[in-house]
């Protein structure tokens, strides 16, 4: 009996192996991978049959996540055998949440937070993980995840699967700019066509020239909050300068107390004027903005792709009348120079601390695999918006989004740019930006004044972390401008 | 009269039709009233029971309904308000169908209720479709503005209806169910009463039944125990026609047919155990002897096992067991053939089909037990029947280590020498014959190495066989390491060796061989403190040049041998034909010999001794000659060695004393001191009695001692020398000269001249031909002349033929000459005429005259 026992253990073993063997090709591989490599590590008795994944995502997260009804997550208990024990964590740092949380397996964190939580040793480095199960991170597959490197890594280390492509689209109202009347008091105010602005300088025209408050028409609904700030104005900054701007020079000195820092926070903060008089309240995020913006009260807004999604659906006033466009740049010389960045994006990370590294892994690859992902990314009203490069040709995905916002979500990767500042702190520094840009936007200093109080914070906040410790994570940073991955061409 | 015949079948199925029909009555009754009981616990269920849960149901969802509705206006995350707005709406839609269903159940009891509850719902539901509305346009605003005042009064309105209803229905449900309690109390004594009755009834037409059958066949029972226990039962009575009347009538006949058998089975049962008596006791005879046999068997030394053809073992004696080592638990129930264990297993079906054939088959064979080897002897014979079938196999093993080792041990001693293990002639012989013939199939040469120690005898005599025998093992020792790994070395017997070198493709091979031999014999021998030296004399015959029979061979080798001693022995020879023509010329002259004496063929002649100063004759050494009728005149170095092997010399040299002595008394020639010369050969000398023979030839001829010279060689010193010794001074004793012959040929020692009581030394004629012209001879000349001198001893110089050599002689003071220069050797007469009381004389100055006649005195 115990041999009998042994040899299908063995039997087992050796089709576990199989299927975990790197390069092996089959539907729904990714997939089928995690689970064989799950039942092999329990064979192994690296992991216990009952042993429980502890995932921890931000409100609404759970169902974008775990699928409508939770199918997803039941579909994993059921094909595994490993429960899933899911709760909801605030809307708060991926830092914060895991040092209040230890016992977390699996959580979410935005891009920009990857320093911090390498540099506190909070998530862990998964490249090891994905060698260990024979995985590939391939953006160039016909199904590759979108940017995987500007999405998922820091330097060379794997720190995140990418489970939400958060690129910024500028959402204008198709109908307004269609109007022959508006063209041609546009003509005839600005001397030019009434067209799609290819510069911020152009865009605040146009949020000037709709800008109408007294008929319930504001020219622009962008987030102008306190928090986050610094999505709206990076853009606007790193596109001062040709092929980009950077935050800091080799030293570590800022950078932002220049004229082109001033540039890009005078941009950032002139859609105040022509935005809501509460626009700059606590508390006035997306939540306030795309609202507007979908019952027609505003021209413009600035936000991820999955604003087509809300503007595209059922009760929306804009539907069918607004459009998704590039996000505008800045005229350095004889060229328009665009550029953008990934906000808000959840990124599957694994806990340092958490007990099951390993499921945790599996289950972010699980989760991520191009036809499971296909069930968390086609929900109406998820907030998981298309990572994979086929997300873009499903056809549910297409309706819901409208094929003419993913065309341009997807062009947009191939202008975007790790954001943040690349430092441990980041959340630090970016806060003193954040703070300086709200007060700029109040009125109370100036934007020149903004950035000098910035750049003095930012140089305390070097020191403090220690300017040589810090160097190398900017160069590892720095290093992530240069790297050259696959667009959506290379997917065809 | 015979009753009417109503069968067992018949009553059995009356009176179940009968209880049957009982229970029947009292299930309809008890169901009767159970389905009244049921029917109002239904009713009391259906109209009030589940009415009040669905009321529960429905109050509970509307709950959760109005919690959802609060929360959808105050969900902060746009994203989320869709998935919110579209759960909401799913959830109104189910509680549209559930209202429905309510309703329409509701309207039956209270129509009133079902109106006003539909109305609110359909209030109610508006406004939670204009909230779901306003929250998809993202008017949260708007969605809190109904949630407060809009919605509020219809769900309050819905829950006050739900809730009269719930208190309404709880009443009825109470009312109804203590209705029905009571009514089932009342119906239960009237069905408990019933049931009593019916079973009583059920119990008595049992009970009767029972007894009637059981009486009818106890009855027949004690009839049939008294048959079975023989005694007498009488008639059996048959009360009723049914099927235990049947049984009765059928025990009855039974019973008579019984008696009649019983007394015809006791007759026989007396038979019987007489036949079982007789039966038993042959079998304990027969038992007996199995025991006796079986005894036999076990204690036989040899294992034995016994199978049944095509079976499986069925018997093993534990002799078995002992012999291989294997338990008889483990042998027996195994194929035969899997305990043959034959040394190859070809063997052991052979062996089935010989034996099962009817013939004996038996190997010996080597075998192991566990970890020791044994010789075994395997015997398999088919074992017949009495009717003469071969029905069983027999296997019989023997251990017969020990014979093969006492067979083995008479094989090694019939083939090697004891003494040095050395093989013996026979598989010298054999290995001899096995060389040639693998170089007559191969090509190429073989050897054979007749190897005779010199000098073994006197080992053996002077220092006894001990010593002899560990001579004779180092010798082997020693050719064993001189020759070739697979070269035969074989001991003949005595000191003689055989080695027998094949595939060798040139005699020259064979050369080294024995060179590398004599090299090897070059140190000395040491047994215990003593140091020994021999020498070997080694014969080579080589096939094919020299014989292609192994006989041939070996006795070429001994001739070549022989050829190798007479060369002056440690060394070797290879056969060739003049050794063999010799060896024919040697038998020839051996054979011709013999009776020569008698046919008178022998004569003796004189060779004249004269002084070297005077040249007068001083005496004459007596040679023997033969003339052969067959052979005509035969030279004496031819037959004397002839003579010397083959013993003849014995008879000769006593026949030439006797002549000498008797030509000397002739002569009479005592008066000048002439000395008579005679020659004794080693094997004479060494004869019994020679001493006294020598005393009697004087007695007998009266001659006086001193003029008798007895002449011997170098080489009789050189073995047992006490022996020597002893006679010589015996001799000496009896005043007869003694004269060393051939002096400087052999072994010449110092030490002999003066050991041994000589009187003469006699100079071998090799050193006297060249003693004119070479420088070395007149050395040795002139130094055992002044040797002699200084021991006194009297010195004759052999061969002189010239004057030069008499003059050169006389000038170093040689005692006395002899040589052809003084003349021939002729026989007695004429050396009486010729020579006695003659003078020689003497050359003039160094140079006497070649041609000088001698001068008779």
């Amino acid at each position: 009996m115990m041999a009998n026992h042994r040899i299908w253990q063995l039997v087992r073993l050796l089709v576990l192996a199989v299927l975990t063997l790197p390069g092996s090709a089959m539907a729904a591989e990714q997939a089928e991978r995690a689970l064989a490599a799950v039942k092999k590590l329990i064979a192994l008795g690296e992991v216990r049959p009952d042993a429980t994944i502890k995932v921890a995502f931000k409100s609404g997260n759970i169902a974008a996540l775990l699928g409508p009804d939770l199918e997803l997550q039941k579909e994993w208990e059921q094909r595994s055998g490993i429960r899933i024990s899911a709760r909801v964590i605030p809307q708060q740092p991926a830092l914060l949440n895991l040092k209040a949380n230890p016992e977390i397996d699996l959580t979410v964190a935005r891009t920009n937070e990857f320093p911090d939580l390498l540099n506190q040793h909070l998530v862990e480095d998964l490249t090891p993980l994905v060698k260990q199960f024979g995985f590939k991170l391939d953006g160039a597959a016909p199904q590759g995840y979108i940017r995987p490197h500007l999405q998922g890594y820091f330097g060379d280390k794997l720190v995140a699967i990418p489970a939400d492509g958060d690129v910024i689209l500028m959402y204008l109202r198709r109908d307004l700019m269609e109007d022959p009347a508006e063209q041609a008091a546009f003509r005839q105010t600005h001397g030019r066509e009434l067209a799609v602005p290819k510069t911020w300088h152009e865009y605040d025209q146009l949020v000037s020239f709709f800008h109408r408050p007294e008929k319930g028409l504001y020219g622009s609904v962008e987030q102008r909050e306190r928090a986050g700030g610094w999505m709206f104005w990076l853009p606007r900054y790193l596109s001062q300068s040709a092929p980009y701007r950077t935050l800091f020079d080799d030293k570590l000195r800022p950078l932002i107390d220049s004229p082109e820092g001033i540039a890009a926070t005078e941009s950032y903060v002139r859609t105040v004027y022509h935005s809501p008089p509460d626009i700059l309240a606590d508390g006035k995020d997306y939540s306030y903005a795309l609202p507007l913006f979908m019952q027609g009260k505003a021209f413009a807004s600035v936000f991820t792709i999955a604003g087509a999604k809300l503007l595209n659906s059922a009760g929306s006033a804009v539907r069918g009348k607004f459009i998704a466009v590039p996000i505008p740049g800045h005229r350095v010389g004889e060229r328009v120079v665009r550029l953008n960045v990934p906000i808000y994006g959840n990124n599957l990370v694994v806990s340092s601390r958490g007990s099951q590294r390993k499921l945790a892994f599996l289950l972010s690859m699980w989760l991520t695999d191009p036809d499971n992902s296909l069930r968390t990314v086609g929900v109406k009203g998820g907030f998981t918006d298309p990572f994979r490069w086929h997300h873009l040709d499903d056809p549910r995905i297409r309706e819901l989004y409208t094929p003419e916002a993913l065309a341009v979500f997807s062009k947009e990767w191939a202008i975007a740019l790790p954001p943040g500042t690349g430092l441990p702190g980041d959340g630090e520094y970016l806060d003193v930006l954040d703070r300086h840009l709200w007060l700029a936007a109040r009125g109370e200093i100036s934007a020149r004044e903004a950035m000098k109080r910035t750049a003095q914070e930012w140089e305390k906040i070097t020191l403090r972390h220690g300017r040589d410790r810090q160097l190398p994570w900017l160069k590892a940073f720095n290093a992530g401008f240069a790297v050259t991955e696959p667009g959506p061409g290379a997917a065809k | 009269m015979k009753s009417p015949r109503f069968g067992l079948l018949a009553q059995l199925l009356t009176g179940f039709a009968a209880v049957g029909g009982l229970v029947t009555i009292l299930l309809i009754a008890g169901n009767m009233m159970l389905e009244k009981s049921a029917e109002r616990l239904v009713t009391t269920l259906d109209q009030h029971v589940r009415p009040l849960a669905r009321l529960q149901t429905l109050q509970s969802r509307f709950g959760a309904l109005r919690i959802q509705e609060l929360e959808l206006g105050h969900t902060e995350d746009v994203f989320a308000l869709q998935s919110e707005v579209t759960r909401l709406r799913s959830d109104i839609a189910a509680m549209d169908i559930e209202i429905n269903k309510f309703s329409e159940v509701l309207r039956k009891v209270a129509p009133a209720e079902a109106v006003r509850l539909e109305g609110h719902w359909r209030d109610y539901r508006a406004r939670l479709s204009e909230q779901t509305r306003m929250a998809a346009e993202m008017n949260l605003a708007g969605v809190r503005g109904i949630t407060a005042a809009g919605s509020y009064i219809p769900f309050m309105a819905i829950q006050a209806v739900l809730t009269e209803v719930a208190a309404r229905t709880e009443v009825d449900a109470a009312e109804a169910y203590q209705t029905a309690i009571e009514e089932q109390a009342r119906q239960r004594p009237h069905f408990l009463w019933l049931v009593a009755f019916g079973g009583m009834l059920i119990f008595a037409g049992l009970a009767f039944s029972g007894q009637t059958v059981v009486s009818r066949i106890g009855a027949l029972r004690e009839h049939a125990q008294k048959l079975a226990a023989g005694e007498e039962s009488g008639q059996i009575a048959v009360a009723r026609y049914d099927e235990i009347g049947d049984l009765a009538q059928v025990f009855e006949i039974m019973r008579q047919q019984v008696l009649s058998r019983e007394a015809a089975l006791r007759g026989a049962q007396a038979a019987l155990e007489q036949r079982v008596e007789e039966r038993t006791t042959d079998l304990r005879r027969m038992n007996r002897r199995l025991v006796r046999f079986a005894q036999i068997v076990e204690q036989n030394p040899v294992g034995i096992v016994v199978a049944r053809i095509g079976g499986t073992v069925e018997f093993a004696n534990s002799a078995y067991a002992r012999i291989t080592g294997l338990p008889v638990e483990g042998l027996i129930g195994r194929p035969l053939i899997d305990v043959l264990h034959t040394a190859d297993p070809l063997d052991a079906d052979n062996a089935l089909q010989v034996a099962t054939g009817g013939a004996v088959w038996e190997v010996e064979q080597p075998s192991r037990r566990g970890s020791d080897a044994y010789w075994e002897r395997l015997r398999l014979v088919a074992v017949l029947d009495e009717r003469g079938q071969a029905t069983h196999l027999l296997l019989s093993r023997e251990d017969i280590t020990e014979q093969r080792q006492q067979m083995e041990k008479i094989t090694y001693q019939a083939h090697y020498d004891i003494l040095t293990s050395l093989p013996n002639r026979v598989l010298a012989n054999d290995r001899l014959l096995q060389a040639v013939s693998r170089s007559r199939r191969d090509g190429g040469k073989v050897a054979t190495m007749f190897i005779d120690l010199d000098h073994f005898k006197e080992v053996n005599d002077t220092l006894g066989h001990a010593v002899g025998d560990s001579l004779l093992r180092q010798v082997a020792q020693r050719l064993v390491e001189s020759v070739r790994s697979d070269d035969v070395v074989a001991r003949l017997g005595g000191d003689e060796f055989l080695v027998v070198a094949g595939s060798l493709d040139h005699g020259d091979e064979a050369a080294a061989i024995a060179e590398k031999i004599i090299a090897a014999f070059s140190a000395p021998f040491v047994v215990g403190e003593r140091e020994l030296v021999t020498s070997p004399s080694i014969g080579v015959a080589l096939y094919p040049d020299d014989g292609t029979e192994p006989m041939v061979l070996l006795r070429n080798a001994d001739l070549a041998m022989y050829e190798a001693k007479d060369s002056g022995r440690n060394m070797y020879r290879f056969y060739n034909r003049s050794i063999h023509d010799l060896s024919l010329q040697r038998l020839e002259v051996g054979r011709c010999l013999r009776g020569a004496l008698e046919r008178q063929e022998l004569h003796v002649v004189y060779h004249p001794l004269v002084r070297a100063d005077s040249g007068a004759i001083v005496g004459a050494e007596a040679l023997l000659r033969w003339t052969s009728p067959e052979l005509g005149a035969v030279e004496p170095s031819t037959f004397i060695p002839v003579a010397e092997q083959n013993g003849l010399i014995v008879d000769l040299g006593r026949w030439v004393l006797r002549e000498a002595c008797a030509t000397l008394a002739r002569w009479r020639l005592d008066q000048i001191g002439f000395v008579m010369a005679v020659n004794v050969s080693p094997r004479q000398f060494r004869s019994s009695g020679f001493v006294a023979m020598v005393k009697d030839c004087l007695d007998e001829f009266r001659v006086p001692p001193h003029q008798l010279e007895i002449e011997i060689t170098e080489g009789l010193l050189l073995r047992n020398q006490g022996e020597v010794k002893l006679i010589l001074e015996e001799l000496h004793a009896l005043g007869v000269r003694l004269s060393m012959d051939d002096f400087g040929t052999g072994y010449s020692s110092l030490s002999y001249l003066r050991e041994f009581p000589f009187h003469t030394v006699k100079i071998d004629r090799s050193f006297i031909h060249d003693v004119s012209e070479d420088p070395n001879d007149r050395a040795l000349v002139v130094a055992a002349v002044r040797m002699a001198q200084a021991l006194g001893l009297q010195i004759i110089a052999e061969g002189v033929e010239t004057d030069e050599q008499w003059s050169f002689l006389a000038a170093q003071d040689c005692d006395i000459l002899q040589g052809f220069r003084f003349g021939f050797p002729v026989t007695e007469s004429n050396f009486g005429k010729t020579w006695v009381n003659a003078r020689v004389p003497r050359p003039e100055g160094d140079r006497p005259t070649r041609s000088m006649p001698f001068i008779p005195v």
